[in-house]
């Protein structure tokens, strides 16, 4: 008997931390998201082909949950986002989570030690969304890189990439604001699979 | 005679090549850093609140009253015509070229010749530190410049080693930011021919910036265009690859190219304060 209330009164207390969950602060997620993938890849598992995809596949876990793909997508696309169908909404997020994919596979392969260092942050008025700036510390060069993130799911979460003044949501936003004007939403997608298969074939070869 | 010199100069390359520019640039951009975020920090310890605006620009309920300046495109089809030809000058000609150039030269070779060019640019440097009122940055480069010839020609950095008392930002020392310092503004997107690119202001201060190459005025031009072309593509290679690495991905490589030159260009535009401009503007 006092065993079940001791595992109820625990299941409780676990249901309770998980449903409450403090978000912590953005400055630990980007230090804490960001060490664990530095770990990822610095193992030797990592360097050995047979159990690479193994890590790689832990790497794109930790990756799904620091970055939003779904904020990615919405805020890619901008006003024009209404107009898509269900349907279209999903298969856009998926095709283009997919291009963002490949792009971060390649970095990940050249991935030597470099580091993420804190260096300050910026709130909104509000307190909703927060600018973390850090210092990617680079072989050659350090590259200013900011992290703009808010709380979803009672965690932060990296909706913009900023590096060196670029941010990675409105470079694509101004792409697909031109796409969009001569084409629909279905080609958009049908646009962005072909990239990120045709990059997939480059890297390939 | 000319032998011995020849091998003294790689020999210097060899010796102090990048690993000291790389220092320096790290120091710098830390510093930079420690700056912006001075900036951002100021009213509270643990970061600071955002003007009004600062976000907005990632509102997707937004409309795009705000980004109709950077799509205005006044040479459309100038800029897309020479974006596919410097397009294919840098990734079909110099990227294949540059490739086997790094086969037989060491990055510390690479990096010595990259710190003379940086040296031969002190004339333009210092000029624009002048007319940007710099005057400390003017002395630091003039330093700079003593130091490093006397001790290796220019080929290691070795005054980069020291930290310099006032923040020395030599990618500020050009025509385009002193143009941009004196209020002008940047002007519609424009792409130069075999160079890249640009917007009309700094086409204009690329353009200047040309002509305070000392070494133009007492070399004969066919001696002074091939160098100049070397030395630049030298390190091009820092050109071309983060140039792929954003046009890879792009479904349009040519707004992706112009959105990151002008967001780049933005970032590292002069800050203007907002209470002085007022100041000076009551006090005229």
């Amino acid at each position: 008997m006092i065993k079940n209330i001791l595992s109820f009164v625990l299941a409780l207390t676990l249901g309770i931390s998980t449903a409450f969950a403090d978000p912590g602060t953005p400055k630990q997620r980007v230090e804490d998201g960001s060490a664990r993938i530095f770990n990822l890849l610095l193992q030797e598992e990592f360097q050995n082909p047979e159990t690479k995809p193994q890590v790689l596949k832990q790497i794109e876990a930790e990756l799904m949950g620091f970055f939003d793909f779904e904020e990615f997508s919405t805020r890619t696309v901008g006003p024009k986002w209404r107009q898509f169908t269900q349907d279209q909404k999903k298969r856009f997020i998926e095709a283009f989570t997919e291009l963002l994919r490949n792009s971060y596979v390649n970095t990940l392969n050249s991935y030597s030690g470099e580091t993420l260092a804190y260096v300050g942050e910026v709130r909104s008025k509000d307190g909703t969304k927060v600018e973390v700036h850090t210092l990617f510390k680079g072989q050659e060069k350090d590259y200013p890189v900011s992290f703009r993130m808010l709380i979803k799911n009672d965690q932060w979460v990296v909706y913009d990439v900023i590096i060196e003044g670029i941010s990675m949501i409105k470079n694509y936003r101004e792409q697909f604001k031109d796409f969009l004007v001569k084409a629909d939403p279905e080609e958009l997608i049908l646009r962005i699979k072909e990239k990120a298969s045709e990059k997939k074939e480059t890297e390939a070869k | 005679m000319n032998k011995i010199i020849f091998g003294l100069l790689i020999g210097f390359c060899l010796f102090s090549g990048s690993n000291v520019d790389n220092a320096r640039a790290r120091e710098l951009t830390a510093e930079n850093a420690e700056a912006v975020n001075q900036a951002l920090t100021q009213n509270s310890a643990g970061g600071s609140y955002a003007d009004d605006g600062y976000f907005e620009d990632d509102y997707f309920e937004d409309d795009y009253s705000f980004e109709e300046n950077s799509s205005k495109d006044t040479f459309l089809v100038w800029n897309k015509f020479w974006h596919g030809v410097n397009d294919y000058a840098l990734i079909r000609i110099a990227k294949p070229l540059h490739q086997n150039y790094s086969k037989i030269t060491t990055k510390g070779i690479r990096g010595g010749i990259e710190n003379f060019r940086n040296n031969l640019k002190t004339p333009h440097r210092m000029l624009n530190a002048a007319l940007q009122g710099e005057f400390a940055q003017m002395f630091i480069d003039l330093g700079r410049f003593i130091i490093n010839t006397t001790t290796s020609l220019g080929f290691a950095d070795v005054a980069g080693r020291e930290k310099t008392l006032y923040p020395y930002t030599p990618d500020n020392l050009r025509f385009g930011y002193t143009l941009a310092a004196w209020g002008i503004p940047e002007g519609p997107y424009f792409v130069i021919p075999f160079y890249g690119p640009s917007t009309v202001r700094e086409a204009i201060g690329t353009g200047v910036d040309a002509f305070s190459n000392v070494q133009d005025y007492f070399l004969e031009w066919y001696i002074y265009m091939p160098a100049e072309t070397y030395l630049l593509f030298n390190k091009i290679d820092e050109i071309y690859m983060p140039y792929e690495t954003l046009t890879k991905n792009a479904i349009d490589p040519y707004i992706a190219i112009k959105n990151a030159y002008l967001e780049n260009l933005a970032y590292k535009a002069p800050k203007v304060s907002k209470p002085q401009k007022t100041l000076s503007q009551t006090a005229q």
